[in-house]
Protein backbone atom coordinates (compact mmCIF):
# COMPACT_ATOMS: atom_id res chain seq x y z
CA UNK A 1 0.00 0.00 0.00
CA UNK A 2 0.93 3.65 -0.63
CA UNK A 3 2.10 5.87 1.93
CA UNK A 4 1.17 9.10 1.47
CA UNK A 5 1.68 12.24 3.72
CA UNK A 6 -0.28 15.42 4.09
CA UNK A 7 1.03 18.24 5.14
CA UNK A 8 -1.93 19.63 7.84
CA UNK A 9 -0.01 23.03 8.87
CA UNK A 10 -3.15 25.18 7.90
CA UNK A 11 -4.61 23.47 10.61
CA UNK A 12 -3.05 24.92 13.75
CA UNK A 13 -4.35 27.82 12.61
CA UNK A 14 -7.19 29.16 15.64
CA UNK A 15 -10.19 30.17 13.10
CA UNK A 16 -10.64 28.72 9.93
CA UNK A 17 -11.42 29.48 6.60
CA UNK A 18 -9.89 29.17 2.87
CA UNK A 19 -7.37 26.82 3.09
CA UNK A 20 -7.25 25.32 6.22
CA UNK A 21 -10.77 24.08 5.06
CA UNK A 22 -9.63 22.33 1.92
CA UNK A 23 -6.79 20.73 4.29
CA UNK A 24 -9.73 20.05 6.30
CA UNK A 25 -11.51 18.36 3.61
CA UNK A 26 -8.35 16.51 2.13
CA UNK A 27 -7.36 15.09 5.97
CA UNK A 28 -11.53 13.90 6.39
CA UNK A 29 -10.85 11.95 2.97
CA UNK A 30 -7.60 10.46 4.07
CA UNK A 31 -8.56 8.93 7.13
CA UNK A 32 -12.16 7.72 5.79
CA UNK A 33 -9.42 6.37 3.40
CA UNK A 34 -8.30 2.46 3.91
CA UNK A 35 -6.37 2.25 0.36
CA UNK A 36 -3.41 5.07 1.46
CA UNK A 37 -1.14 4.74 4.05
CA UNK A 38 -1.65 8.38 5.44
CA UNK A 39 0.18 10.04 7.38
CA UNK A 40 -0.01 13.80 8.80
CA UNK A 41 2.97 16.61 9.02
CA UNK A 42 3.93 19.57 9.98
CA UNK A 43 6.61 20.19 7.58
CA UNK A 44 8.70 17.31 8.24
CA UNK A 45 7.39 16.06 12.41
CA UNK A 46 4.81 13.51 12.20
CA UNK A 47 1.56 14.63 14.16
CA UNK A 48 -0.68 12.04 15.80
CA UNK A 49 -3.53 11.11 13.62
CA UNK A 50 -6.16 12.00 16.96
CA UNK A 51 -4.56 15.45 16.97
CA UNK A 52 -6.08 15.56 13.40
CA UNK A 53 -9.35 14.33 14.34
CA UNK A 54 -9.65 16.67 17.30
CA UNK A 55 -9.05 19.53 15.28
CA UNK A 56 -11.46 18.20 12.17
CA UNK A 57 -14.03 18.17 15.12
CA UNK A 58 -13.43 21.62 16.92
CA UNK A 59 -13.17 23.37 13.38
CA UNK A 60 -9.89 24.35 15.05
CA UNK A 61 -6.13 24.21 15.76
CA UNK A 62 -6.30 26.29 18.59
CA UNK A 63 -3.47 25.01 21.49
CA UNK A 64 -1.96 22.81 18.57
CA UNK A 65 1.20 24.68 18.35
CA UNK A 66 1.68 24.34 22.21
CA UNK A 67 1.71 20.76 21.97
CA UNK A 68 3.64 20.62 18.82
CA UNK A 69 6.79 22.70 20.96
CA UNK A 70 6.19 19.77 22.82
CA UNK A 71 6.29 16.90 20.45
CA UNK A 72 9.40 18.07 18.79
CA UNK A 73 10.92 17.11 21.83
CA UNK A 74 10.00 13.97 21.62
CA UNK A 75 9.41 12.80 18.03
CA UNK A 76 12.16 12.89 15.49
CA UNK A 77 11.18 14.00 12.59
CA UNK A 78 10.63 11.11 9.37
CA UNK A 79 13.26 9.15 8.25
CA UNK A 80 14.57 10.77 5.13
CA UNK A 81 14.33 7.03 3.59
CA UNK A 82 10.85 6.80 4.15
CA UNK A 83 10.06 9.96 2.67
CA UNK A 84 11.71 8.93 -0.51
CA UNK A 85 10.00 6.25 -0.74
CA UNK A 86 6.45 8.22 0.08
CA UNK A 87 4.43 10.62 -1.56
CA UNK A 88 3.63 14.13 -0.15
CA UNK A 89 0.58 16.70 -0.79
CA UNK A 90 1.17 20.29 -0.26
CA UNK A 91 -1.67 22.22 0.45
CA UNK A 92 0.54 25.78 0.56
CA UNK A 93 3.79 27.07 0.49
CA UNK A 94 6.34 24.05 0.49
CA UNK A 95 8.12 23.81 3.95
CA UNK A 96 10.24 21.53 2.14
CA UNK A 97 11.33 20.22 -0.96
CA UNK A 98 11.82 17.56 -2.89
CA UNK A 99 12.60 15.59 0.11
CA UNK A 100 9.70 13.14 -0.86
CA UNK A 101 9.98 10.51 -3.29
CA UNK A 102 6.76 12.42 -5.42
CA UNK A 103 5.54 15.70 -4.67
CA UNK A 104 2.34 17.77 -5.38
CA UNK A 105 1.48 20.91 -4.31
CA UNK A 106 -2.26 22.68 -4.33
CA UNK A 107 -2.08 25.91 -5.98
CA UNK A 108 -5.29 28.48 -4.47
CA UNK A 109 -4.14 32.08 -6.98
CA UNK A 110 -0.96 33.83 -7.87
CA UNK A 111 -2.38 36.78 -6.18
CA UNK A 112 0.45 38.62 -4.85
CA UNK A 113 2.03 38.10 -7.88
CA UNK A 114 -0.77 39.21 -10.40
CA UNK A 115 -2.70 41.46 -7.73
CA UNK A 116 0.54 42.91 -5.56
CA UNK A 117 -1.47 46.52 -4.53
CA UNK A 118 -3.61 44.21 -2.68
CA UNK A 119 -0.63 43.01 -0.48
CA UNK A 120 1.79 43.88 1.76
CA UNK A 121 5.31 43.53 0.54
CA UNK A 122 6.34 41.10 3.01
CA UNK A 123 3.51 39.03 1.64
CA UNK A 124 4.55 39.33 -1.68
CA UNK A 125 8.30 38.80 -0.99
CA UNK A 126 7.21 35.51 0.91
CA UNK A 127 5.32 34.42 -2.00
CA UNK A 128 7.33 35.67 -4.52
CA UNK A 129 10.55 34.13 -3.44
CA UNK A 130 9.10 30.65 -2.41
CA UNK A 131 6.60 29.91 -5.46
CA UNK A 132 9.26 29.44 -8.34
CA UNK A 133 10.73 26.44 -6.98
CA UNK A 134 7.61 24.88 -5.27
CA UNK A 135 6.32 24.78 -8.78
CA UNK A 136 9.86 23.45 -10.30
CA UNK A 137 9.68 20.72 -7.48
CA UNK A 138 6.69 19.09 -7.49
CA UNK A 139 5.71 16.41 -10.08
CA UNK A 140 1.88 17.32 -10.11
CA UNK A 141 0.49 20.70 -9.23
CA UNK A 142 -3.34 20.76 -8.07
CA UNK A 143 -5.02 24.34 -9.45
CA UNK A 144 -8.65 25.24 -7.31
CA UNK A 145 -9.92 26.55 -10.64
CA UNK A 146 -9.69 26.85 -14.01
CA UNK A 147 -8.56 30.08 -13.82
CA UNK A 148 -5.08 29.60 -11.30
CA UNK A 149 -4.35 26.63 -13.59
CA UNK A 150 -4.63 29.26 -16.59
CA UNK A 151 -2.04 31.69 -14.45
CA UNK A 152 0.35 28.70 -13.58
CA UNK A 153 0.35 27.50 -17.18
CA UNK A 154 0.69 31.25 -19.27
CA UNK A 155 3.05 32.21 -16.25
CA UNK A 156 4.95 29.45 -15.10
CA UNK A 157 5.44 27.82 -18.47
CA UNK A 158 4.21 24.52 -16.69
CA UNK A 159 2.55 22.39 -19.60
CA UNK A 160 -1.10 21.07 -18.84
CA UNK A 161 -0.27 17.11 -18.01
CA UNK A 162 1.21 18.52 -14.62
CA UNK A 163 -1.92 20.59 -14.22
CA UNK A 164 -5.32 19.32 -13.09
CA UNK A 165 -8.20 21.05 -11.20
CA UNK A 166 -9.24 19.91 -7.92
CA UNK A 167 -12.84 20.87 -7.13
CA UNK A 168 -13.54 22.66 -3.67
CA UNK A 169 -16.57 22.28 -2.22
CA UNK A 170 -19.37 22.80 0.79
CA UNK A 171 -20.96 20.92 3.48
CA UNK A 172 -23.37 21.91 5.74
CA UNK A 173 -24.44 20.26 8.44
CA UNK A 174 -28.40 19.65 8.98
CA UNK A 175 -28.08 20.61 12.66
CA UNK A 176 -26.66 24.18 11.50
CA UNK A 177 -29.61 24.36 8.95
CA UNK A 178 -32.25 23.76 11.54
CA UNK A 179 -30.89 25.86 13.75
CA UNK A 180 -30.69 29.01 11.17
CA UNK A 181 -33.80 27.81 9.01
CA UNK A 182 -36.97 30.32 9.90
CA UNK A 183 -39.36 27.50 8.51
CA UNK A 184 -38.68 26.33 12.33
CA UNK A 185 -39.04 29.73 13.65
CA UNK A 186 -42.68 30.40 12.51
CA UNK A 187 -43.45 33.36 14.67
CA UNK A 188 -39.89 35.61 13.81
CA UNK A 189 -39.33 37.58 10.58
CA UNK A 190 -35.81 38.78 10.37
CA UNK A 191 -35.33 42.64 9.35
CA UNK A 192 -34.25 42.48 5.43
CA UNK A 193 -30.25 42.55 5.29
CA UNK A 194 -28.10 41.82 2.10
CA UNK A 195 -24.64 39.81 3.55
CA UNK A 196 -21.71 40.93 2.02
CA UNK A 197 -19.30 37.95 2.05
CA UNK A 198 -15.27 37.42 2.94
CA UNK A 199 -12.87 39.14 4.95
CA UNK A 200 -12.53 42.53 5.56
CA UNK A 201 -9.39 43.87 3.02
CA UNK A 202 -9.10 46.02 0.16
CA UNK A 203 -8.92 42.92 -2.15
CA UNK A 204 -12.58 42.08 -0.84
CA UNK A 205 -13.31 45.43 -2.76
CA UNK A 206 -15.74 46.12 0.75
CA UNK A 207 -15.74 49.60 -0.37
CA UNK A 208 -18.24 49.36 -3.67
CA UNK A 209 -20.05 48.50 -1.31
CA UNK A 210 -20.38 51.37 0.97
CA UNK A 211 -19.89 53.90 -2.11
CA UNK A 212 -23.26 52.43 -3.38
CA UNK A 213 -24.67 52.60 0.12
CA UNK A 214 -24.11 56.50 0.24
CA UNK A 215 -25.16 57.02 -3.52
CA UNK A 216 -28.30 54.86 -2.58
CA UNK A 217 -29.46 55.86 0.83
CA UNK A 218 -32.82 54.70 0.37
CA UNK A 219 -31.54 51.28 -0.46
CA UNK A 220 -29.59 51.34 3.07
CA UNK A 221 -33.21 51.99 4.69
CA UNK A 222 -34.92 49.19 3.02
CA UNK A 223 -31.70 46.47 3.49
CA UNK A 224 -29.57 46.51 6.50
CA UNK A 225 -25.70 46.12 4.91
CA UNK A 226 -24.21 43.30 7.17
CA UNK A 227 -20.61 42.83 6.56
CA UNK A 228 -19.40 38.47 6.96
CA UNK A 229 -16.06 37.78 8.26
CA UNK A 230 -12.82 38.48 10.05
CA UNK A 231 -11.86 42.27 10.21
CA UNK A 232 -8.85 42.93 7.85
CA UNK A 233 -7.65 45.90 6.73
CA UNK A 234 -10.45 47.98 4.98
CA UNK A 235 -8.81 51.24 4.79
CA UNK A 236 -10.22 54.02 5.64
CA UNK A 237 -13.38 52.05 7.37
CA UNK A 238 -14.08 55.19 9.26
CA UNK A 239 -13.88 57.44 6.81
CA UNK A 240 -16.35 55.91 4.58
CA UNK A 241 -18.62 55.33 7.52
CA UNK A 242 -18.19 59.12 7.87
CA UNK A 243 -18.98 59.33 4.66
CA UNK A 244 -22.21 57.29 4.50
CA UNK A 245 -23.08 59.27 7.88
CA UNK A 246 -23.43 62.54 5.90
CA UNK A 247 -25.40 61.12 2.99
CA UNK A 248 -28.02 60.08 5.53
CA UNK A 249 -27.10 56.58 6.17
CA UNK A 250 -27.42 55.77 9.88
CA UNK A 251 -24.21 54.16 10.98
CA UNK A 252 -26.59 51.30 12.65
CA UNK A 253 -27.90 50.32 8.74
CA UNK A 254 -24.19 48.86 8.43
CA UNK A 255 -23.18 45.72 10.96
CA UNK A 256 -19.70 43.95 10.92
CA UNK A 257 -19.83 40.53 12.64
CA UNK A 258 -16.45 39.32 12.93
CA UNK A 259 -15.55 36.16 12.50
CA UNK A 260 -19.13 33.65 13.20
CA UNK A 261 -19.58 30.54 13.70
CA UNK A 262 -20.48 28.18 10.92
CA UNK A 263 -24.31 27.62 12.82
CA UNK A 264 -23.91 31.66 12.37
CA UNK A 265 -22.58 31.63 9.15
CA UNK A 266 -25.19 29.12 7.35
CA UNK A 267 -28.00 31.62 9.11
CA UNK A 268 -26.84 34.81 8.12
CA UNK A 269 -26.50 33.61 4.46
CA UNK A 270 -29.67 31.35 4.60
CA UNK A 271 -32.04 34.44 5.65
CA UNK A 272 -30.45 36.91 3.38
CA UNK A 273 -32.17 38.72 0.99
CA UNK A 274 -29.51 38.17 -1.14
CA UNK A 275 -25.12 38.02 -1.12
CA UNK A 276 -22.92 39.97 -2.16
CA UNK A 277 -19.32 39.69 -3.03
CA UNK A 278 -17.37 42.03 -4.69
CA UNK A 279 -13.50 40.47 -5.09
CA UNK A 280 -11.29 42.26 -7.34
CA UNK A 281 -9.21 38.80 -7.43
CA UNK A 282 -10.00 35.09 -6.09
CA UNK A 283 -8.03 31.38 -6.86
CA UNK A 284 -11.86 30.37 -6.21
CA UNK A 285 -14.38 32.17 -4.40
CA UNK A 286 -15.75 29.93 -2.01
CA UNK A 287 -18.33 32.32 -0.38
CA UNK A 288 -20.50 31.99 -3.77
CA UNK A 289 -20.26 28.09 -3.51
CA UNK A 290 -21.88 28.19 -0.26
CA UNK A 291 -24.65 30.74 -1.25
CA UNK A 292 -25.26 28.98 -4.20
CA UNK A 293 -25.87 25.85 -2.61
CA UNK A 294 -28.48 27.65 0.05
CA UNK A 295 -30.27 29.20 -2.57
CA UNK A 296 -29.25 32.72 -2.28
CA UNK A 297 -28.81 34.66 -5.12
CA UNK A 298 -25.33 36.52 -5.30
CA UNK A 299 -23.89 39.72 -6.91
CA UNK A 300 -20.29 39.02 -7.65
CA UNK A 301 -17.48 40.47 -9.83
CA UNK A 302 -16.65 39.46 -13.35
CA UNK A 303 -12.84 38.62 -12.73
CA UNK A 304 -10.47 35.66 -11.91
CA UNK A 305 -11.94 32.61 -10.58
CA UNK A 306 -15.40 33.78 -10.03
CA UNK A 307 -17.47 33.13 -12.87
CA UNK A 308 -16.69 29.53 -12.60
CA UNK A 309 -18.24 28.99 -9.28
CA UNK A 310 -22.17 28.99 -9.35
CA UNK A 311 -22.53 31.31 -12.76
CA UNK A 312 -26.77 30.21 -12.54
CA UNK A 313 -27.15 31.96 -9.64
CA UNK A 314 -25.21 35.29 -10.04
CA UNK A 315 -25.28 38.64 -11.28
CA UNK A 316 -21.66 39.86 -12.37
CA UNK A 317 -20.75 43.51 -12.51
CA UNK A 318 -16.91 44.78 -13.02
CA UNK A 319 -15.63 45.53 -9.85
CA UNK A 320 -13.86 48.72 -11.24
CA UNK A 321 -17.52 49.97 -12.19
CA UNK A 322 -19.74 51.41 -9.94
CA UNK A 323 -22.70 51.49 -12.30
CA UNK A 324 -22.56 48.22 -13.29
CA UNK A 325 -22.22 47.20 -9.48
CA UNK A 326 -25.79 49.61 -9.39
CA UNK A 327 -27.33 47.25 -12.16
CA UNK A 328 -26.35 43.96 -10.65
CA UNK A 329 -27.72 45.05 -7.44
CA UNK A 330 -31.52 46.18 -8.57
CA UNK A 331 -31.48 43.34 -10.44
CA UNK A 332 -30.54 40.91 -7.66
CA UNK A 333 -33.38 42.68 -5.67
CA UNK A 334 -35.78 42.19 -8.11
CA UNK A 335 -35.20 38.02 -8.25
CA UNK A 336 -34.58 37.79 -4.72
CA UNK A 337 -38.22 39.49 -4.15
CA UNK A 338 -39.51 37.03 -6.92
CA UNK A 339 -37.85 33.81 -5.95
CA UNK A 340 -37.46 34.10 -1.81
CA UNK A 341 -38.89 31.17 0.62
CA UNK A 342 -39.07 28.71 -2.38
CA UNK A 343 -37.63 25.11 -1.89
CA UNK A 344 -36.06 25.99 1.96
CA UNK A 345 -37.15 22.88 3.57
CA UNK A 346 -33.85 20.76 5.11
CA UNK A 347 -34.86 17.85 2.95
CA UNK A 348 -34.35 20.86 -0.47
CA UNK A 349 -31.26 22.35 0.93
CA UNK A 350 -29.78 19.09 1.52
CA UNK A 351 -30.65 18.46 -1.97
CA UNK A 352 -29.24 20.77 -3.43
CA UNK A 353 -26.04 20.90 -1.48
CA UNK A 354 -25.00 17.70 -2.31
CA UNK A 355 -23.46 18.04 -5.92
CA UNK A 356 -21.37 20.56 -3.91
CA UNK A 357 -20.03 18.38 -1.04
CA UNK A 358 -16.28 18.58 -0.38
CA UNK A 359 -16.25 14.85 -1.05
CA UNK A 360 -15.29 15.44 -4.46
CA UNK A 361 -12.43 17.19 -3.46
CA UNK A 362 -10.26 14.16 -2.03
CA UNK A 363 -10.83 11.79 -4.73
CA UNK A 364 -8.46 13.29 -7.02
CA UNK A 365 -5.39 13.66 -4.98
CA UNK A 366 -5.96 10.27 -4.22
CA UNK A 367 -6.12 9.18 -7.44
CA UNK A 368 -2.86 10.48 -8.78
CA UNK A 369 -1.31 9.00 -5.77
CA UNK A 370 -2.35 5.91 -6.48
CA UNK A 371 -0.46 6.39 -10.12
CA UNK A 372 2.30 7.08 -8.51
CA UNK B 1 -23.60 15.09 7.77
CA UNK B 2 -20.29 14.43 8.61
CA UNK B 3 -20.48 11.31 11.39
CA UNK B 4 -16.66 12.11 12.54
CA UNK B 5 -18.48 15.37 14.58
CA UNK B 6 -20.51 13.07 16.29
CA UNK B 7 -21.06 9.94 18.77
CA UNK B 8 -24.10 7.15 18.92
CA UNK B 9 -26.41 8.34 21.48
CA UNK B 10 -25.96 5.82 24.29
CA UNK B 11 -28.20 7.67 27.11
CA UNK B 12 -31.42 9.20 25.87
CA UNK B 13 -34.07 10.95 27.41
CA UNK B 14 -37.45 12.81 25.71
CA UNK B 15 -40.32 14.84 25.96
CA UNK B 16 -42.91 16.86 24.04
CA UNK B 17 -42.95 20.11 26.38
CA UNK B 18 -45.09 22.59 25.42
CA UNK B 19 -45.61 21.02 22.03
CA UNK B 20 -41.46 20.90 21.48
CA UNK B 21 -39.21 17.55 21.89
CA UNK B 22 -37.05 18.32 24.92
CA UNK B 23 -34.30 16.23 26.47
CA UNK B 24 -30.78 15.15 26.38
CA UNK B 25 -28.99 12.39 24.65
CA UNK B 26 -25.06 11.75 25.65
CA UNK B 27 -22.13 9.69 24.38
CA UNK B 28 -21.39 6.69 26.37
CA UNK B 29 -17.41 8.35 26.90
CA UNK B 30 -15.45 10.89 24.93
CA UNK B 31 -15.37 14.89 23.78
CA UNK B 32 -18.01 14.20 20.63
CA UNK B 33 -21.47 15.43 21.25
CA UNK B 34 -24.58 13.69 19.66
CA UNK B 35 -27.03 14.58 17.32
CA UNK B 36 -30.17 13.58 16.67
CA UNK B 37 -32.82 13.95 13.86
CA UNK B 38 -36.58 14.33 13.66
CA UNK B 39 -38.18 12.03 10.82
CA UNK B 40 -41.28 11.69 9.13
CA UNK B 41 -41.25 7.61 7.35
CA UNK B 42 -38.14 8.37 5.77
CA UNK B 43 -37.55 12.06 5.69
CA UNK B 44 -35.60 13.78 7.68
CA UNK B 45 -37.23 16.56 9.11
CA UNK B 46 -35.08 18.23 11.59
CA UNK B 47 -31.84 17.73 13.24
CA UNK B 48 -30.37 18.87 16.56
CA UNK B 49 -27.06 19.01 18.42
CA UNK B 50 -27.42 17.26 21.74
CA UNK B 51 -24.79 20.16 23.83
CA UNK B 52 -27.16 22.75 25.35
CA UNK B 53 -26.99 22.84 29.26
CA UNK B 54 -30.13 20.57 30.65
CA UNK B 55 -30.44 21.18 34.33
CA UNK B 56 -32.00 17.64 33.81
CA UNK B 57 -28.63 16.08 32.47
CA UNK B 58 -26.98 17.19 35.39
CA UNK B 59 -29.26 16.31 37.88
CA UNK B 60 -29.49 12.86 36.42
CA UNK B 61 -25.26 12.94 36.43
CA UNK B 62 -24.65 12.93 32.84
CA UNK B 63 -21.89 14.65 31.32
CA UNK B 64 -22.04 17.58 33.61
CA UNK B 65 -25.57 18.73 32.33
CA UNK B 66 -23.64 19.30 28.48
CA UNK B 67 -25.86 16.84 26.05
CA UNK B 68 -29.49 18.98 26.24
CA UNK B 69 -31.51 19.51 22.97
CA UNK B 70 -34.47 20.94 21.60
CA UNK B 71 -35.70 19.41 18.44
CA UNK B 72 -38.10 21.55 16.48
CA UNK B 73 -39.85 19.78 13.28
CA UNK B 74 -43.21 18.24 15.32
CA UNK B 75 -45.69 20.35 13.02
CA UNK B 76 -43.88 19.58 9.73
CA UNK B 77 -43.36 15.91 10.49
CA UNK B 78 -46.88 15.59 11.61
CA UNK B 79 -47.84 17.05 8.12
CA UNK B 80 -46.12 14.77 5.98
CA UNK B 81 -48.26 12.15 7.65
CA UNK B 82 -45.30 9.37 8.24
CA UNK B 83 -44.72 7.75 11.50
CA UNK B 84 -42.34 10.36 13.70
CA UNK B 85 -39.35 8.82 14.97
CA UNK B 86 -36.34 10.11 16.93
CA UNK B 87 -32.91 8.75 15.13
CA UNK B 88 -29.48 8.76 16.47
CA UNK B 89 -27.81 10.92 13.94
CA UNK B 90 -24.70 8.41 13.68
CA UNK B 91 -26.18 5.30 13.85
CA UNK B 92 -29.77 6.03 12.69
CA UNK B 93 -31.17 3.70 15.24
CA UNK B 94 -34.83 5.06 16.46
CA UNK B 95 -34.88 6.27 20.07
CA UNK B 96 -38.25 7.44 20.53
CA UNK B 97 -41.39 7.19 18.86
CA UNK B 98 -43.23 9.58 20.76
CA UNK B 99 -47.05 9.46 20.77
CA UNK B 100 -47.82 12.84 19.53
CA UNK B 101 -51.09 14.78 20.52
CA UNK B 102 -51.63 16.97 17.68
CA UNK B 103 -53.61 19.69 19.66
CA UNK B 104 -50.82 20.24 22.04
CA UNK B 105 -47.76 20.83 19.02
CA UNK B 106 -46.33 23.75 19.12
CA UNK B 107 -48.54 25.88 17.47
CA UNK B 108 -47.14 29.49 15.49
CA UNK B 109 -48.33 32.13 16.79
CA UNK B 110 -51.19 34.48 14.77
CA UNK B 111 -48.27 38.13 15.44
CA UNK B 112 -45.37 37.44 13.35
CA UNK B 113 -43.00 39.34 15.00
CA UNK B 114 -39.78 41.28 12.75
CA UNK B 115 -36.48 41.00 14.85
CA UNK B 116 -33.21 42.44 14.08
CA UNK B 117 -30.58 40.68 12.50
CA UNK B 118 -28.64 41.09 15.65
CA UNK B 119 -31.48 39.78 17.55
CA UNK B 120 -31.69 36.82 15.30
CA UNK B 121 -27.89 36.25 15.72
CA UNK B 122 -28.17 36.10 19.34
CA UNK B 123 -31.00 33.44 19.52
CA UNK B 124 -29.34 31.37 16.78
CA UNK B 125 -26.13 31.81 19.18
CA UNK B 126 -27.97 30.78 22.25
CA UNK B 127 -28.36 27.17 21.92
CA UNK B 128 -25.36 25.77 23.55
CA UNK B 129 -24.35 28.75 25.25
CA UNK B 130 -23.74 28.92 29.16
CA UNK B 131 -26.47 29.73 30.89
CA UNK B 132 -24.01 31.73 33.27
CA UNK B 133 -20.47 32.07 34.14
CA UNK B 134 -20.19 29.95 36.83
CA UNK B 135 -21.21 26.95 34.11
CA UNK B 136 -18.26 28.42 32.16
CA UNK B 137 -15.80 28.55 34.99
CA UNK B 138 -16.19 25.38 35.87
CA UNK B 139 -14.24 24.34 32.64
CA UNK B 140 -11.90 27.57 32.71
CA UNK B 141 -10.72 26.45 36.03
CA UNK B 142 -9.79 22.77 35.16
CA UNK B 143 -8.49 24.54 32.42
CA UNK B 144 -5.73 26.72 34.68
CA UNK B 145 -5.26 23.31 36.35
CA UNK B 146 -3.94 21.45 33.42
CA UNK B 147 -2.59 24.03 31.32
CA UNK B 148 -1.33 26.85 33.51
CA UNK B 149 -2.53 30.49 34.13
CA UNK B 150 -0.52 31.85 30.82
CA UNK B 151 -3.04 29.43 28.90
CA UNK B 152 -5.88 30.09 30.77
CA UNK B 153 -5.19 33.94 30.03
CA UNK B 154 -5.13 33.02 26.35
CA UNK B 155 -8.26 31.02 26.49
CA UNK B 156 -9.76 33.52 28.33
CA UNK B 157 -9.60 36.30 25.90
CA UNK B 158 -10.39 33.98 22.80
CA UNK B 159 -13.43 32.71 24.42
CA UNK B 160 -14.90 36.13 25.29
CA UNK B 161 -13.52 38.68 23.33
CA UNK B 162 -12.33 36.69 20.07
CA UNK B 163 -8.81 38.24 20.52
CA UNK B 164 -5.40 37.57 22.09
CA UNK B 165 -4.85 39.24 25.54
CA UNK B 166 -3.17 42.74 25.15
CA UNK B 167 0.48 42.57 25.94
CA UNK B 168 -0.10 45.00 29.40
CA UNK B 169 -1.97 42.96 30.97
CA UNK B 170 0.80 39.45 29.74
CA UNK B 171 3.75 41.72 31.62
CA UNK B 172 1.83 42.44 34.97
CA UNK B 173 -0.39 39.00 34.88
CA UNK B 174 0.18 36.95 37.69
CA UNK B 175 -2.81 34.18 37.82
CA UNK B 176 -0.40 31.44 40.00
CA UNK B 177 -2.85 29.19 41.89
CA UNK B 178 -6.36 30.14 41.01
CA UNK B 179 -9.00 28.71 42.70
CA UNK B 180 -12.19 28.67 40.90
CA UNK B 181 -13.61 31.54 43.14
CA UNK B 182 -11.25 33.74 41.61
CA UNK B 183 -11.40 32.27 37.99
CA UNK B 184 -15.13 33.26 38.12
CA UNK B 185 -14.17 36.37 39.36
CA UNK B 186 -12.23 37.32 36.72
CA UNK B 187 -14.33 36.28 34.02
CA UNK B 188 -17.39 37.56 35.54
CA UNK B 189 -15.40 40.92 35.01
CA UNK B 190 -14.65 40.40 31.61
CA UNK B 191 -18.30 39.54 30.79
CA UNK B 192 -19.29 42.81 32.62
CA UNK B 193 -16.76 44.87 30.96
CA UNK B 194 -17.86 47.34 28.15
CA UNK B 195 -15.81 45.08 25.38
CA UNK B 196 -18.23 41.70 25.97
CA UNK B 197 -21.37 43.96 26.60
CA UNK B 198 -20.65 45.68 23.07
CA UNK B 199 -20.24 43.15 21.11
CA UNK B 200 -23.43 42.72 18.63
CA UNK B 201 -24.27 38.89 19.16
CA UNK B 202 -24.12 38.24 22.99
CA UNK B 203 -23.92 35.25 24.75
CA UNK B 204 -21.20 33.18 27.03
CA UNK B 205 -19.73 30.86 24.74
CA UNK B 206 -20.27 27.19 25.43
CA UNK B 207 -18.12 24.47 25.39
CA UNK B 208 -19.31 22.81 22.53
CA UNK B 209 -19.00 26.24 20.66
CA UNK B 210 -16.53 27.03 18.46
CA UNK B 211 -15.15 29.81 20.39
CA UNK B 212 -14.69 28.42 23.38
CA UNK B 213 -11.62 27.72 23.69
CA UNK B 214 -11.15 26.18 27.12
CA UNK B 215 -10.17 22.83 27.23
CA UNK B 216 -13.15 20.07 27.62
CA UNK B 217 -11.00 17.23 29.30
CA UNK B 218 -13.94 16.90 31.81
CA UNK B 219 -15.99 14.89 29.70
CA UNK B 220 -13.47 12.34 29.15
Amino acid sequence: MREAFLQIGALFENTWTGIPNVVAALAEGALNDPDIKWGFLFDTLEVPEAWVREFLTRRSGLGGLGKLEALIWEKATINPRRAAEAVCIFPNIKPVRGFFGREASIIHDLSPLLTPQFHNQDNINHFANRIREDIATSDHLFCVSNATLGDVHSYFGVPRDRLSVIKLGVDFDPVDITAASLSFRPDLQVEPYIAVLGTLEPRKNGRIVLDYLAEQPHFANRFRTVFVGREGWLDGRKKLMDALAAAGVARDRVVFTGYVSETEKVALLLNASFCVYPSFFEGFGLPVLEAAALGVVTVCSNSSSIPEVAPQNCFFFNPQEGYEFARAMKFAELRAAQTRAAAQSLPDITARAEPYSWSRCYPAVAAWIKEQ
Amino acid sequence: MSVMNYAPVSVFSGEIVDGVLEGYAAPARGLLPCSIGLFSGETAISYARATSFSEAAEASGVRLGWCGFRLPGLAQALALEGAVEVRCGVTNAVLLKPAVDVSKVERSSRLVRQVSLTEFLTLVRSEGASPDVARLAIFASDHARRHGDRSFLHAAYQTLFGREPDSAIMEVWDGDGLDIDEVEGFLSDMVESDEFQGRAVQGIPGPFQSSFKFDRGLFI
